[in-house]
């Protein structure tokens, strides 16, 4: 690995380090308003109230590739929202496109289940694998479920292309209310275009801290906020200071004696 | 009782995360490090790591790490069958009638597929076991990729029709101006350069302000998970 991106790595993980020990120790602060976020109460309740599974999703997130974090943050969304259903008697329904994700569904749901204390009423086939050699595959099995399974409405994290467009459109027609985000710019579009509500980029990994009451998610999305606004300093500097970037990267490199 | 066990459980798989993540980050982050170290005031040099100078490999235990989870990967394909079995059968005995024949299609395919593959484990190409990927599979598939250009209409039109607000004009401008310039029309040249600006301005900007966004997230959100601070991984 290059030197330079060794230094960069190391230097942004002591950043990192640094501010999450700052953020610690203030109090929760105010976080901005996030339409999506506003809308759960009522995705959630329409499920209760018509006793029928919201449908919730990690598309093409997975576990063991570039999009593992995704899955897992994708996931404590699910968790939170997930929790506010399972008082119902329609258990949610959790798909996946990739079989490494199928455990995070069961887990997840399991979770949900054993903080609302009813762990009795868990089914582990509510989370389900619909195998997708490409993604159209896995798209046209939600189309399907739209009105095989009744689903009262759709909750869409994770990795999707276009054709997500086939999926809230189904999800449309049958009138259930939808929430989206990819980490795709193609799916991410479609989802803005499509969906009731769409998180755009990063908001999802703001996600639990929004639906939560555990002030460390909250701290998550505060680091977040520094290190954005940290990054757009560097990016204003590094223009002013490019002249005199290799010297200073060359320097430091030598002090810590980090070579390629 | 229970909750000092729970407690003691979660403490010990966060110390695990944050061994396995650190020393699976660092070793592939560094790799082999050399290392030279001075002779101290005493005469000797510290004496770990085989003397004074070498070579540390810190990526021989990342490497086992990356191992372990590729080949439990690998086997969390046999929980997705098992899935895909379970819920097609119950769909079979509980759905509505749609969903009962969408789930048989899928058991029986799913075992005359092993069947044939038990059976004959070299096929190839030629044998005509391809007809129905050939002929079923890919016409429905280019089907659906046509009809994602409608859904995309739709979405424009609904977009509109749901409120109308500036960025959702300014959307639904941008995706007309980008349609109608990729024409390949007489007298539309100014669309066609206001279109190629579009795209090499605007939309890379934003395509890389929401990369960056994502990218720092993940790291934000990694190291959170790394040092135990998140603890996604269970209760």
């Amino acid at each position: 690995m290059e030197a330079t991106t060794q230094f960069t790595a190391l230097i942004l993980i002591l950043l990192v380090f640094i501010l999450n020990a700052l953020v610690r120790r203030h109090d929760r602060a105010q976080m901005r308003r996030i339409r999506a976020f506003a809308i759960v109460p009522q995705i959630t309740g329409e499920s209760i109230e018509a006793n029928r599974p919201l449908h919730v999703s990690l598309g093409g997130a997975t576990i063991g590739g570039d999009t593992t974090l995704l899955a897992l943050v994708g996931k404590e969304f699910i968790y939170y929202l997930t929790r506010e259903v399972v008082i119902g008697d329609a258990s949610p329904i959790f798909t996946v496109s990739d079989t490494t994700a199928l455990p995070l569904t069961m887990d997840t749901l399991r979770r949900a289940y054993n903080a609302e204390g009813r762990s009795d009423a868990f089914l582990a086939l509510s989370g389900r694998w619909y195998p997708s050699g490409n993604r159209l595959a896995f798209a046209a099995a939600l189309m399907t479920m739209q009105a095989d399974d009744q689903v009262s409405g759709n909750v869409l994290t994770g990795r999707y292309g276009a054709e997500l467009a086939l999926v809230l459109n189904a999800s449309n027609r049958h009138k259930k209310g939808s929430i989206a985000v990819s980490d795709r710019l193609d799916g991410q579009a479609v989802a803005y275009a499509l969906a009731t509500e769409a998180l755009i980029g990063e908001e999802i990994f703001a996600a639990p801290g929004y639906l939560s009451d555990d002030v460390s998610l909250t701290n998550r999305n505060i680091v977040l906020d520094r290190v954005r606004w940290l990054l757009i300093l560097v990016l204003i500097g590094i223009p002013i200071l490019r002249p005199l970037l290799p010297t200073i990267l060359e320097t430091i490199g030598s002090i810590f004696g980090i070579g390629g | 009782m229970r909750q000092i066990a729970q407690r003691i459980g979660v403490v010990f798989s966060t110390v695990i995360v944050v061994f396995v993540g650190f020393s699976t980050f660092l070793g592939l982050l560094l790799g082999d490090v050399s290392y030279n170290l001075p002779e101290t005031a005493y005469g000797f040099a510290i004496p770990f790591f085989g003397g004074a100078s070498g070579v540390l490999s810190t990526d021989g235990l990342a490497l086992i790490f990356v191992r372990i989870a590729v080949v439990t990967i690998a086997l969390t394909i046999v929980i997705g069958v098992i899935n895909l079995l379970a819920v097609n059968s119950r769909r079979v005995i509980q759905g509505k009638l749609t969903a009962k024949l969408s789930s048989i299609i899928i058991i029986v395919m799913f075992f005359v597929t092993l069947v044939i593959y038990a059976a004959r484990p070299t096929i190839d190409e030629q044998d005509g076991f391809q007809f129905l990927l050939e002929n079923v599979q890919v016409p429905i598939e280019s089907a659906l990729t046509g009809l994602i250009f409608f859904a995309l209409v739709y979405g424009a039109f609904r977009l509109l029709r749901k409120r109308v607000t500036l960025m959702g004009l300014l959307f639904v401008l941008t995706v007309e101006i980008v349609l109608i310039g990729a024409l390949p029309l007489p007298g539309i040249e100014l669309l066609t350069s206001v279109t190629d600006w579009l795209m090499r301005v605007p939309v890379t900007a934003g395509t890389r302000g929401i990369l960056l966004g994502i990218a720092l997230a993940t790291l934000v959100t990694g190291l959170r998970v790394l040092i135990g601070q998140d603890r996604t991984y269970g209760e």
